[in-house]
């Protein structure tokens, strides 16, 4: 089924408009949960609380891309509770990404400007687009969905090494650009 | 403050995300690279061994001359003489080489047969080829067009001939005539 005609059911108050989403992009969601959290009870919460959240937005939200709206509300949501539940030590997933980040906050000597997360989000596609579409999908694909580099090599056919150098110059270029840009965080 | 990245990178652009859900990486194969190797390897095989045949004239396999484009082993060596009835291209030309060009020639079979003429007209003779030639089985009247000879002799109705040609015959003609033999008058 097309997006247009699930984000439609929604719009009707269909109930089959769940069933539709997790048909479509059931696997996605989970996917995304379990590279944050490392633990499916958690993730099948998220991705239930995912849909709960896509009824209760839809209407008035009427999306782009329905799998881009999904994958931003589970992000948020195993996050949270990534954040919840870190000073019990309970998740392992998001320390990696969140610590391969560290490397692109630029220099405090930069010019001051708070960045909030839209603007930054805004500041970060900027760059993106500038970049080849490889290296823009490897990127997205591993801090956006948090893919793990050995799977990311596999599909790329490279080294899992060759592959965390790759990721490293885009984090160093991305550090670079934000302070170009003024950011400080 | 890696937290703020991971937020901000929540809100990328939507169609960035669908780019990157959708893309199919290209494989960077490890066979390409040595298929690639293989492929300059012999390349560089191709070239040398032209090399050394073309222009050291050095021939390694005498049965294989004409593959290699030797000028002196070319096609007339005793083991590569053509036999084929077609024409054939011989030389070097064959291997797409750099060097020097050699001649490029066609090589004709030769066939020839006797015949009774019965009819000697402009440019042309009406013949019936004799029992026992290669191409015609029984007697038929075959046209043998005379106008390229260089040199013809007065040939009569009732003469006895033979007709050498590089052509093709076909069932009441043949082409490519060459030469023409008067082997018995008539009397």
């Amino acid at each position: 089924m097309e997006d247009a005609q699930i984000i439609e059911l929604y719009w009707q108050r269909d109930e089959d408009a769940i069933r539709c989403t997790d048909d479509k992009y059931g696997a996605f969601c989970h996917r995304i949960a379990m590279n944050i959290l490392h633990s499916y009870q958690d993730s099948e919460e998220c991705v239930n609380d995912t849909y709960g959240r896509c009824w209760d937005t839809m209407p008035p939200q009427r999306p782009r891309s329905l799998r881009a709206y999904l994958g931003t509300i589970i992000r948020n949501f195993s996050i949270s509770r990534y954040r919840s539940a870190h000073a019990q030590k309970r998740f392992g997933g998001a320390e990696v990404l969140l610590s391969e980040l560290e490397e692109c906050v630029p220099a405090p000597e930069s010019v001051q400007r708070t960045a909030d997360a839209n603007a930054l989000g805004e500041l970060i596609s900027d760059w993106l687009e500038e970049l080849e579409t490889e290296s823009r999908v490897l990127f997205i694909r591993r801090y956006w969905n948090g893919d793990a580099v050995k799977l990311l090599a596999e599909e790329a056919g490279v080294r899992p090494n060759v592959l965390t150098k790759r990721l490293h110059r885009l984090r160093d270029g991305l550090r670079r650009y934000l302070e170009k840009e003024g950011v400080t965080v | 403050m890696s937290d703020v990245f991971f937020d901000g990178i929540t809100c990328i652009r939507a169609e960035l995300i669908e780019e990157a859900q959708n893309y199919v990486f290209r494989r960077h194969s490890r066979w390409k690279r040595y298929a690639g190797l293989a492929a300059g390897f012999l390349l560089t095989v191709c070239l040398g061994w032209n090399f050394v045949t073309v222009y050291l004239g050095w021939n390694f396999l005498p049965g294989l001359g004409s593959m290699s484009g030797g000028a002196e082993t070319g096609a007339f060596s005793d083991n590569a003489a053509p036999t084929a009835e077609s024409p054939e291209l011989v030389g070097g030309a064959d291997m797409g080489d750099t060097a020097e060009p050699e001649e490029i020639f066609e090589v004709f079979t030769e066939h020839c047969f006797t015949a009774d003429v019965l009819e000697a007209g402009e440019g042309y003779l009406l013949v019936v080829p004799l029992p026992g030639n290669e191409f015609w089985t029984v007697a038929d009247r075959v046209t043998v067009p005379t106008d390229g000879l260089a040199e013809l002799p007065q040939i009569l109705p009732g003469d006895q001939i033979e007709i050498v040609f590089t052509g093709e015959a076909a069932s009441d003609s043949v082409t490519g005539v060459i030469e023409i033999t008067v082997l018995h008058r008539q009397k």
